[in-house]
């Protein structure tokens, strides 16, 4: 009988050790499933080329700022990071990617005032971006480039898309910003949350 | 400048995959695994007792 009883309560152990284990992955997922969604991705053909919701392209006669992101702020979330180069290896079909950093694809646009979509990505760890999710509508992101511009940009929402869509890589429309990190129980999808240039300090 | 812009964006592999920013998926599976097992437990000892229960009846 006692022997029983031992069984049965390792068993519940178990179970409340597993469901512990599991809570931080359920929180996330929770939290992924809470930040304010685009209704279409601004990516695709149409929105990429007239970019409705966005600021039009400024005029070429303003004077063209251009950086290179080296640090990544986003005071709502008290993240403040580093940004370091990140480089897609085609073989392999991997990213340069650390535990710790956030990184700027250098295929992509620098941050600047004029044109296309400046993509940085990190890992969905609490020392990167487990709190992006918690992201509000109009949140500011401040973008630290190597010459000493300070580019902020305000969220204008976030969606979930496919390992395989590059349409993010593709677009040409008015300045904006794109941070990624993974979301789904399995991490098997990807997270975009896109921002609008505001101004440059 | 414009143009460097718009050249940037074109050195993007056609057939580009976005990154794998993932956490722990190790974290989930051990997770998983043990809350199966724990359950598996708890059924095997209530079957068990049940079992016992209906033999001495």
């Amino acid at each position: 009988m006692k022997k029983q009883r031992l069984f049965l309560l390792s068993g519940v152990g178990l179970m409340i050790i597993g469901l512990l284990l599991a809570l931080p992955t359920i929180m996330q997922y929770r939290d992924s499933k809470g930040v304010p969604t685009l209704t279409q991705s601004p990516f695709t053909p149409q929105t990429a080329q007239a970019a409705p919701s966005a600021t039009p392209p400024q005029e070429p006669t303003e004077t063209y700022v251009e950086g290179k992101p080296t640090r990544i702020q986003i005071p709502s979330l008290n993240i403040d990071l580093p940004v370091v180069d990140g480089y897609y290896n085609e073989q392999s079909q991997k990213w340069t990617l650390s535990n710790n950093k956030v990184h700027y694809a250098v295929a992509t646009p620098q941050a600047n005032n004029r044109a296309g979509n400046t993509f940085l990505y990190g890992h969905n760890r609490k020392e990167v971006f487990k709190t992006l999710a918690k992201v509000q509508l109009g949140a500011e992101v401040l973008v630290t480039t190597d010459n000493g511009h300070v580019f902020v940009y305000t969220f204008k929402g976030a969606y979930e898309t496919d390992p395989t869509d590059g349409s993010v890589f593709k677009y040409q429309g008015a300045p904006m910003l794109t941070i990624q990190t993974c979301s789904g129980v399995w991490y098997e999808n990807r997270q975009l949350f896109t921002f609008d240039l505001k101004e440059i300090r | 400048m414009y143009q460097g812009v718009l050249g940037a964006a074109i050195t993007v592999p056609a057939a580009v995959v976005l990154p794998n920013t993932g956490d722990n998926t190790l974290l989930t599976v051990t997770a998983i695994v043990t809350v199966a097992v724990g359950a598996a437990i708890i059924v095997t000892s209530v079957a068990r007792t049940v079992v016992k229960k209906a033999h001495k009846a």
